[in-house]
């Protein structure tokens, strides 16, 4: 089934990627990628496929601003920031929402309905009211209200996960990173979060971000969601037409990671 | 075949130096590295610091709804929660240590030395470090395991990605929260000790009046005793906090060298408390 998402027709940059190289953080010698080239634009939908212990997260956590690029130019918003202190940059970090992989590192010691506050009431956005509204409106279109008042450490991988994903549409962000996020829930969770990133991708949720990057180790569900195609292949970035069906049958990297053929 | 044990000593004296200066010269190798590992952890100390310090002041208005009831959460940990431990060894402290010396004293003629041995005994030196260790056994220990577990499980990660700022929402609360429970704990803990040693003075049947005994603190006490207890307390609680926030929080972390890092932290603070009581002291002799 290909899922038909209306395209937000402005082409913005919204991110900009230039020469840059990515260092393992754990391990200082290790570069996951070198004169690396990305550029993220308003309506796009991109994949960035690879196999397990590629580095994805590392680059994700570059794109997104978590951590310095070992050298090269980071845009984010029209502003260059791999210089500059969080601080100094935090009205464009918070345009970007990022949801980590297994469990979603969520806040362990916290309620459900508390990890949605916290951002909220630490950066005093809306009034006390709005917010409890607001985040009382995320657990219900993420399914979450009756677990809002449970500890965020005593739920399974699959809630914590999905946990992760309300946690950053908190502060409705323009990019939203998704780094494998089906990488640790099960069939039926799994089968929710794309439902839910269709409703929110095709604009039937009160918002919508306007690019979406998702990192995946299998790329079988997002292949016909996503507009734009990233492998990482032996520390090369190779961006890949997703509708060229020729290379999509052809190329071995992209049969590795399908669990159906194409 | 001969001529191998010829060769042979040659050969090992030309490879290996005089086995006198083998162990001296690793011993050398040892200590300039634990020198400079010590000078190394030093520097990031002093700069996780003056980061904190300038987090604290710069954003001491901001997230109230947030920081504030961290602080006062911190405030009940290390203060309130503390209040029957800190009771126990302050009536201890008093009754066995400072009541013995003003009972002997008393005993030979110098009982109008009791003021001054108060003073110096638990005023200057006892009240604020037996408080300070107390606090980092029960608080600063736990701080790591806090910290070093939110490092690990990723939530500082997941924090800066929301933009809150970790030191200012975790450090900061822990370090403000110390400071002012070492304090409050400290003046707790020198009126029980004076309490528990004017009891003794009284099972001793030593003729000395409460109202002598608190005359003879009033008089030896000064107005640079306080100052420097409040500043020495103060210090205590930043050391502690900002030790053992450092040695959980501001290095990467796997869940098994947890343990380690608190008890990492626990002997850097005591070292830096016993270093910042004998700065204290110098200013006491000179």
């Amino acid at each position: 089934m290909t899922v038909s998402y209306p395209s937000i027709d402005e082409k913005d940059i919204l991110i900009e990627l230039r020469d840059v190289t990515v260092r393992s953080v754990t391990q200082p010698h290790l570069d996951w990628i070198r004169n690396w080239d990305w550029t993220i634009k308003s309506g796009e939908r991109w994949l960035v496929g690879a196999k397990p212990d590629s580095g994805k997260t590392s680059l994700l956590s570059v794109a997104a601003g978590l951590v310095h690029a070992h050298q090269g130019t980071v845009r984010i918003f029209d502003r260059e920031v791999q210089d500059l202190e969080p601080e100094s940059w935090l009205d464009e970090k918070l345009r970007m929402g990022m949801v980590f992989e297994d469990g979603g590192k969520v806040f362990q010691e916290l309620t459900v309905f508390e990890n949605l506050m916290l951002p909220l009431n630490y950066h005093e956005r809306l009034t006390p009211d709005e917010r409890r509204a607001h985040v009382q409106s995320i657990l219900e279109s993420t399914e979450m209200d009756h677990i809002a008042g449970r500890s965020a450490a005593g739920l399974s991988r699959n809630w914590k996960q999905r946990l992760g994903l309300a946690r950053a549409l908190v502060l409705q962000p323009e990019v939203l990173f998704l780094d494998n996020p089906l990488g640790a829930v099960d069939a039926h969770h799994g089968l929710w979060w794309l439902k839910f990133l269709d409703r929110l991708m095709t604009g039937r949720w009160e918002w919508q971000p306007k690019a979406l990057v998702v990192s995946a180790n299998d790329l079988t569900p997002w292949m016909s969601r996503i507009n734009r195609l990233a492998l990482i292949n032996d520390k090369n970035w190779v961006e890949i037409d997703p509708g060229d069906r020729n290379t999509l049958e052809s190329d071995p990297l992209i049969q590795s990671l399908m669990t159906a053929k194409i | 075949m001969a001529s191998q044990p010829t060769h042979s000593k040659p050969l090992e004296s030309a490879v290996l130096p005089p086995a006198n200066l083998v162990p001296e010269s690793l011993g050398f190798v040892h200590l300039g590295r634990r020198i400079i590992r010590s000078l190394e952890t030093l520097h990031e100390l002093i700069a996780f610091t003056l980061i904190t310090l300038s987090v604290t002041v710069f954003k001491i208005g901001r997230s109230r709804s947030v920081v504030h009831p961290l602080i006062r959460r911190q405030i009940f940990q290390a203060g309130i929660r503390l209040l029957p431990l800190v009771s126990l060894v302050a009536l201890i402290t008093g009754f066995i240590v400072v009541g013995q010396m003003i009972s002997l004293f008393s005993m030979v003629g110098a009982g109008r030395y009791t003021g001054l041995v108060m003073v110096i005994a638990v005023f200057r030196e006892l009240g604020p470090l037996m408080t300070a260790m107390m606090v980092l056994a029960r608080v600063g220990t736990s701080t790591v395991i806090d910290l070093g577990t939110k490092r690990a499980l990723g939530e500082v990660e997941a924090m800066e990605a929301l933009g809150i700022d970790s030191i200012h929402y975790l450090v900061v609360p822990r370090v403000l929260g110390l400071a002012l429970s070492i304090v409050s704990l400290t003046i707790y803990f020198i009126i029980i000790s004076m309490v528990s040693a004017y009891f003794f003075v009284f099972l001793q049947d030593i003729p000395m009046k409460p109202l002598a005994f608190v005359n003879q603190i009033t008089e030896a006490l000064h107005i640079s005793d306080f100052l420097v207890l409040i500043l020495k307390s103060c210090f205590f609680g930043g050391v502690i906090a900002v030790v053992t926030c450092y040695e959980g929080l501001a290095r990467p972390i796997r869940l098994e060298q947890i343990s380690v890092a608190a008890t990492r932290a626990v002997m850097k603070a005591i070292i830096l408390c016993g270093l910042l009581d004998a700065v204290f002291l110098l200013y006491w002799m000179i």
